[in-house]
C-alpha cells in the first residue's frame, strides 16, 4: 500500500474543509484487490511480450534487420529474374580435381537455374508464396538473438 | 518501508527487469481496484477490469511520456477501461437545496464526529458516501483516497478542471449536510 503520510499536505488541500475529510476518509478501509491479484497479473505478463523501450541501440538493431531483409529481397529478385550469363561459359574438362570441383559447382548452379526457370514458368501464386516464405525465414533468422521477443512480420 | 520511485521502477522494467512490475502492481492494486469498483459495481467485473488495466499499462509502458504522474496515467487507463466495459454513464448525485447546503457548521460537525469512536466515524461516513452517485464516489476516491489533484482528476475523467472543482465543492458540502443530518438524528441509529 502507498504510504501517503508524506503526501498529506496542503498541496492536496484546496479547501479548508478538506483536511478534516482527508483525515476522516483516510480512516476508512480501501477496497482490497483479491488475493493472488499480483501473481495473476505477473503470470500473464511473463507469458506475453516484454515492453522494452525503443532505445537507440534497439533502433540500430532494427535498422540492420530491415537492411538485411532488403538485401534478401534484392538477392531473391536477382535469383528469380537474372539471366545467369556466366553459366554459358564453357569449361575445359581435362584438368583433374579442380576441374571436377568446378564442374560440380557449375552443375549445381545449372540445376538451381533450372529450378528457378521452372518456378518462373509456373503459376504466380507459387512465386508469391515462395517469396514470402523466404522473407519470413530471413526475418526470423535476423531477429533471433534480439533482446526483444518481437517480429515485424508476425 | 520505503518504496522505490515509480519512474525508477519503470526504468528497470524497460531495461528488461520484468519482475519490477510486481512492485508497481502491489503498490497500486487496491487503489485501482477501488476506483474501477466505483464504475463497474460488481466485484468480479472490477477484478477483471483491474487486471486489464495493469496489463494494458504494462504493454503501454514504453509510450509513457512521464509528463503526468504514473498514478494519474494508470488511473486514466483504469477509468477508460472500466467505462468502455460498462458502456454506461456514471450517475451524479441529485442536486440538493443550495440554502440547505450553505446552512451548516463544519466546526459543529467536526466536534460531533470527534465524539464518536473511530468505528462509528467510519460507519457515518460510509452511510453518507453510499448516498452519493457513482461519479461522485469516484471523485471522492480519486481526490481523497488516491490523492489526485483537481487537474489530474480532470485528465483522468475527461471533465474540465472547473467542472471537477465545482463537483468536489458540492460533494464536500453534501457530505457535511448528510453527516450533520445523521448526527442530529442520533448516534444510536448509526449503529444500525
Amino acid at each position: 500500500m502507498i504510504n501517503f503520510a508524506d503526501m498529506n499536505n496542503n498541496q492536496y488541500t484546496e479547501h479548508p474543509e478538506d483536511q478534516f475529510l482527508f483525515d476522516l476518509i483516510g480512516k476508512m478501509p480501501v477496497e482490497k484487490a483479491p488475493e493472488g491479484f499480483t501473481a495473476g497479473i505477473m503470470q500473464q505478463v511473463y507469458s506475453g511480450y516484454e515492453p522494452i523501450a525503443e532505445t537507440p541501440e534497439y533502433r540500430k538493431q532494427m535498422l540492420w534487420a530491415y537492411l538485411a531483409i532488403g538485401v534478401a529481397l534484392v538477392i531473391f529478385l536477382i535469383m528469380l529474374f537474372a539471366q545467369w550469363p556466366f553459366l554459358k561459359i564453357t569449361i575445359p574438362t581435362d584438368q583433374g580435381i579442380l576441374r571436377n570441383l568446378l564442374h560440380a559447382g557449375l552443375g549445381f548452379f545449372d540445376g538451381f537455374s533450372k529450378v528457378l526457370f521452372y518456378i518462373k514458368d509456373s503459376s504466380g501464386i507459387i512465386i508469391i508464396f515462395l517469396a514470402l516464405s523466404l522473407l519470413l525465414i530471413f526475418e526470423r533468422l535476423f531477429r533471433k538473438g534480439f533482446s526483444q521477443d518481437r517480429s515485424f512480420l508476425l | 518501508m520505503n518504496q522505490p520511485d515509480d519512474n525508477l521502477l519503470i526504468q528497470r522494467i524497460l531495461e528488461g527487469n520484468t519482475a519490477a512490475y510486481s512492485v508497481i502492481v502491489d503498490k497500486y492494486k487496491d487503489l485501482v481496484y477501488s476506483v474501477v469498483l466505483k464504475i463497474v459495481k460488481s466485484r468480479e467485473e472490477a477484478e477483471e477490469t483491474a487486471q486489464d488495466t495493469f496489463l494494458k499499462a504494462y504493454h503501454a509502458l514504453p509510450g509513457f511520456k512521464r509528463e503526468a504522474k504514473f498514478s494519474t496515467w494508470l488511473f486514466r487507463i483504469a477509468y477508460n477501461t472500466a467505462i468502455s466495459k460498462t458502456r454506461r454513464k456514471l450517475v451524479t448525485t441529485l442536486a440538493i437545496d443550495d440554502k440547505l447546503i450553505d446552512n451548516y457548521s463544519t466546526d459543529e460537525i467536526r466536534e460531533n464526529i470527534g465524539q464518536l469512536d473511530e468505528e462509528e466515524q467510519i460507519k457515518v461516513l460510509n452511510k453518507v458516501i453510499k448516498l452519493l452517485g457513482s461519479e461522485d464516489q469516484l471523485l471522492i476516491n480519486l481526490f481523497y483516497n488516491s490523492r489526485q489533484s483537481v487537474e489530474e482528476i480532470a485528465s483522468i475523467t475527461g471533465l474540465s478542471e472547473a467542472n471537477v472543482k465545482v463537483k468536489l465543492h458540492r460533494i464536500r458540502k453534501r457530505l457535511y449536510v448528510e453527516m450533520e443530518s445523521r448526527m442530529k438524528s442520533g448516534i444510536p441509529q448509526l449503529r444500525n
